[in-house]
């Protein structure tokens, strides 16, 4: 009975005292800030939030009319979160990241159509960036960067990255570790390497024996790099791949430059970018991301809105983002000085834009289940005629 | 005349005092736990998504859909992959029970062995035995999922030094919690039951048998002594008044135990979900973690509704029957 | 006892002798030869390590300098620095929300939910408990139906009740507080305050399970209590309500603190609710950071801040079990499941 008075005071005590210590009232500002609210999906202590941060800092200084509240949502959620805060009538008045969920956002109508308000003011970003944000002819964000999977290497453990695929399957085979991502996400881009193609130029599946016969290529290939990997215990995620890498223990990894930040923290100067490596069919393609700022259409503040993406994006802030996260910046007057950036720019140039459609969900939906291929067993080609099959019923 | 009045008054004012009781408790239930349980009945009959959020009921394209959301749960016919009803459901059974049967005899032993007098540091294990349960659930499935990494994980470590010591020099590297084909084929007919189960297993068993042990202690120091000393004059051994002595006087405390631990573990969202996440292909997918997901990520509110409504029965049913054999067990000891 | 031995075995093995010593440290009942001890004490000794074995790997992660998991086992700190303690100290989240708004947001919200519920239980308890009225049974399987209804059932209608009251600033200084009423001419007006987004809104929702369990288990407690006391209250001339305020709440006390502090425990690593309605950086929980390091893009988790938040999480509630295990176990068990 004593033990349990004595906690049970001591709560008591403690809610009294951290009540009192909460955070004093601030005096009234003498004009009342515009209030703009944004979410972004950035980890914690990752070198694009610092960089964000910093970024955030002075423009407390130089929008002083403007107060930037900021949520940080881990990225697992951050689409669901802002789906439904929207639905529901609230959420906040921008948020950034991929576009992922483009296209299916606008058309359950949680992002805002800011052709109008933006109008004019786009001068500076590219059109290719800007592109990643349309749906329909209308633009639907302010682009901030450019994503995409490609082939990051340690410069002392491979000296020339493989130029083709025969030139990686080889090298796997001969016992370098390399951290291969597998997943219907970062493996697009071989299919490109083959030949085959999921989606012709108005978005409907290329179902020819043809095309299938190189995509089936593509996936035998993965599968068979996938074998090397499992028989090997090598890592088969970016998230398991980022030790060894960092470490020294894998000599490459396939991965998008978001994570550029950290393995260039890891190995300085020993790091080197190549495209995915080109096959048969031609280059790689890998799906190419748009990272880019939404508006909420519930927001009543869409103009100032507007205005803190830019300042977030302009030449200052998309120079600080590329030289300490990674970023490929979408602002084009941002001057290109680091030769991995200048990589990566090269590796985009054959990258695929990603669709927004609604067919897009159709690839997602029937290509993801790759594990039947790779761990059941199921032959390459049948499980691609299926996948085909599926996705256009 | 006037008192016979005053009675009847009295009489009233007890009829209604229960009322009154209740009142505060039951008007704030009604509100906030009543009313959403009423509401979630009835969107599991409609089309409820994400676009109804605003308006809620009153929005005009919410469609009656009778019990379509029931059936597609029953036969399969959601959009998602590789989810069998009936599968999830039994391997949600047999994770709940195979669980209390691991847990229940060995915080039993355990708490026997313990309770061995003289037995030194006896408090200092006690103390330290019960750590597991204060880790919050994120961080003990975050550690095991970890442990049980394939390159990296301490469980891979140590079966490489032990084989290691029979002369098998490879590393072991199990993929616990990505291995599709189960180790054992066949067994569980309907629910394969992969790696990830088992991994799992080791993962609650590390968090439940303490609990198990702390009620064990309780009851154990309420069995008199002199039993075990008229046993041992008696002839009988260490073993024979284990079983004959201690057994039987532990089963009042350790039934209702164990169906607690049932109902604990079979609604286990959080080691399931954030060690395994349903494991590969939705092997080791329990019905809350689906739930979740349906309500999370995908946002069918109509459908999850309907699958929450489904959970309940099951709960009922499972309840029904445990509730009947903790009454059988009890009426048998009083018997 | 000694000199029987002594005559019949003069020259025992000392070692023989050393090792079946007894060790129990009474004279009288069971022997403990000290091989049996050793033995248990092996046995002890591994379930020990066992069991801390998890607990050593977090404690020695948050340790820890570096963010990566590291990718070989450590027990034990290599090197131990502070800093992860310090960083979650400074700056817990990527979110503008310091420590101790957390630490108060949870203590507040685990408190205040532990607490009303029980003031709201403990009444309908006692009436479930000592009268027999007419529909007794009925209304408990009431009261019950929630708990078996799983929590994720509930948050949706929750979301959707809470996410009505809304208190918006018309301009001209009205306020409007909807759905009672509304801004004139259909006007959205400027949010304010919105309940679901609000440590207020997820603290009701919190009660809606935490009431059913606090009457289910008081009732249990309740139980226990016998009914002579009351008879005899009632022999003294005390009406129900005296005997309920003097007799047994004060009685009763014990049992409500330990109930107070399983809804405790309970609610402060509860995170689901939260999550799925607070967007307020202010509003944020220490259980909801804890989730809100593992969800990232998986390569950034900040594995010794997470650890760091882990251990800082689980303190309180390692205290209160250590402090209370016994009275909890018996809360659980007895209040629980006899039904």
């Amino acid at each position: 009975m004593k033990k349990l008075g004595l906690l049970f005071s001591l709560l008591i005590v403690a809610s009294v005292i951290l009540t009192a210590c909460g955070p004093k009232a601030t005096p009234a500002p003498v004009a009342a800030p515009v209030e703009v609210t944004f979410w972004h999906a950035y980890g914690t202590g990752s070198a694009e939030e610092t960089a964000l941060a910093a970024i955030l800092a002075s423009a407390a200084t130089d929008l002083p009319n403007i107060k930037i509240n900021v949520l940080q949502v881990p990225f697992n959620d951050i689409f669901t979160k802002y789906d439904t805060d929207v639905a529901a009538g609230g959420g906040p008045d921008m948020f950034i990241a991929p576009n992922d969920n483009l296209g299916g956002q606008v058309r359950t109508g949680t992002v805002a159509d800011i052709t109008a308000l933006a109008d004019g003011k786009l001068g500076d970003y590219s059109d290719l960036a800007k592109g990643g944000m349309m749906y329909d002819g209308k633009l639907y964000g302010l682009p901030e960067s450019l994503k995409a999977v490609v082939f990051w290497y340690n410069k002392d453990m491979i000296a020339t990255p493989p130029a083709t695929t025969d030139e990686l399957k080889a090298l796997m085979e001969g016992g370098t570790e390399v951290s291969i991502t597998y997943g219907c996400y970062h493996e697009y881009g071989f299919f490109g390497s083959f030949g085959g193609q999921i989606f012709d130029d108005q978005f409907n599946f290329v179902t020819d024996a043809a095309n299938q016969e190189k995509v089936t290529a593509a996936v035998s290939y993965v599968n068979d790099l996938y074998q090397i990997s499992k028989a090997n215990s090598w890592p088969k995620s970016d998230a398991d791949g980022l030790a060894p890498f960092t470490e020294g223990t894998a000599a490459a990894i396939t991965n998008g430059n978001w994570a550029m930040g950290d393995y260039k923290k890891a190995l300085g100067d020993k790091l080197g970018v190549a495209p995915l490596p080109a096959g048969p069919g031609g280059p790689s393609n890998p799906l190419l991301g748009v990272d880019g700022f939404y508006f909420n259409p519930n927001s009543q503040n869409q103009a100032a809105a507007l205005e803190v993406a830019m300042y977030l994006t302009n030449k200052t802030a998309q120079t600080m983002m590329m030289n300490d996260a990674g970023h490929v910046p979408a602002n084009t007057t941002v001057e290109v000085t680091d030769p991995l950036i200048k990589g990566l720019l090269d590796a985009f140039s054959t990258a695929y834009f990603r669709p927004q459609v609604e067919a897009m969900g159709n690839y997602w939906g029937n290509f993801c289940g790759t594990d039947q291929v790779f761990e059941a067993g199921t032959p390459a080609a049948d499980w691609v005629a299926a996948g085909f099959a599926g996705a256009t019923k | 005349m006037a008192l016979a009045k005053k009675d009847a008054g009295q009489k009233v004012k007890r009829n209604l005092l229960p009322y009154y009781y209740l009142l505060p408790a039951f008007l704030i239930m009604g509100v906030i736990t009543f009313y959403p349980l009423i509401y979630q009945v009835i969107i599991s009959f409609t089309n409820f998504e994400t676009q109804h959020l605003l308006l809620g009921l009153r929005s005009p394209e919410l469609r009656f859909v009778g019990l379509k959301n029931y059936i597609d749960i029953f036969t399969g016919a959601l959009p998602v992959e590789n989810f069998n009803f009936f599968r999830v459901l039994e391997f949600n059974f047999w994770w709940a029970f195979s669980n209390v049967m691991l847990h229940v005899p060995a915080g039993v032993l355990i708490a026997v062995m313990l309770n061995t007098e003289g037995l030194w540091l006896k408090k200092l294990y006690r103390a330290l035995y019960i750590l597991p349960i204060v880790v919050p659930p994120i961080v003990v499935a975050t550690v095991w999922r970890n442990i049980f990494d394939e390159q990296y994980g301490a469980m891979n470590q140590l079966l490489t030094t032990v084989t290691a010591l029979f002369g098998h020099l490879d590393p072991v590297r199990l993929r616990w919690l990505t291995e599709y084909t189960p180790p054992i084929p066949g067994f569980l007919p309907g629910a394969p039951l992969t790696l990830a189960y088992y991994a799992m297993m080791i993962a609650n068993f590390w968090l439940g048998w303490p609990l198990m042990s702390v009620i064990a202690t309780g009851a154990l120091q309420s069995i008199p002594r002199d039993l075990y000393e008229a046993a041992s004059i008696d002839g009988a051994t260490g073993f024979q008044q284990f079983w004959n002595i201690t057994v039987p006087l532990l089963r009042p405390a350790m039934v209702p135990a164990a169906v607690y631990g049932f109902t604990i573990t079979f609604n286990l969202f959080g080691l399931v979900f954030f060690m395994t996440g349903g494991g590969p292909a939705r092997s080791t997918e329990i019905l809350v973690t689906f739930a979740y997901n349906l309500v999370r990520n995908l946002r069918w509110f109509g459908v999850a509704a309907a699958f929450a409504v489904i959970i309940f029965g099951v709960a009922l049913i499972v309840l029904l029957i445990t509730n009947r054999i903790t009454r059988a067990t009890q009426s048998y000891s009083e018997a | 006892m000694s000199t029987r031995k002594a005559s019949q075995t003069p020259n025992k093995n000392l070692l023989v002798r050393f090792l079946t010593m007894n060790t129990s440290g009474q004279s009288s009942g069971r022997d403990l030869p000290l091989w049996r001890q050793l033995l248990i004490q092996a046995l002890c000794l591994f379930i020990l390590f066992s069991v801390m074995f998890p607990i050593m790997y977090i404690v020695t992660l948050s340790l820890s300098p570096k963010t990566q998991r590291p990718s070989a086992l450590e027990l034990f700190p290599k090197e131990i620095s502070f800093i992860a303690y310090k960083q979650v100290f400074d700056h817990p989240t990527g979110n503008p929300v310091s420590f101790i708004e957390l630490l108060r947001n949870s203590v507040g919200l685990s408190v205040s939910v532990g607490l009303v519920a029980l003031l709201v239980a403990v009444t309908a308890a006692y009436a479930f408990s000592r009268f027999n009225f007419k529909m007794r049974e009925v209304l408990m399987v009431l009261v019950f139906i929630p708990l078996l209804m799983p929590g994720v059932g509930l948050v949706t209608p929750l979301y959707l009740l809470l996410n009505q009251f809304k208190i918006v600033d018309c301009g001209q200084g009205v306020t409007a507080l909807t759905p009672l009423f509304a801004c004139d001419g259909g006007e959205r007006g400027r949010l304010i305050f919105n309940l679901r987004d609000s440590l207020l809104g997820v603290g009701i929702a919190m009660s809606a399970g935490a009431l059913p369990f606090a009457i289910w288990n008081l009732k249990g407690y309740l139980d226990t209590i016998p009914k002579e006391l009351e008879e005899a209250a009632a022999i003294d001339g005390a009406d129900s309500n005296q005997t309920f305020w003097k007799i047994i709440l004060p009685l009763a006390a014990p049992q409500l603190a330990v109930t107070f502090f399983i809804g405790f425990i309970g609610n402060w690593q509860e995170f689901v609710t939260s999550w799925l309605f607070l967007t307020q950086p202010k509003d944020y929980t220490l259980a909801m950071t804890l989730y809100n390091m593992t969800g990232q893009y998986a390569s950034s988790i900040p594995w010794n801040r997470f650890a760091a938040m882990a251990v800082i999480v689980a303190m309180p509630v390692a205290v209160v079990y250590i402090a209370l295990q016994k009275q909890i176990v018996g809360g659980l068990t007895t209040g629980g499941v006899k039904g």
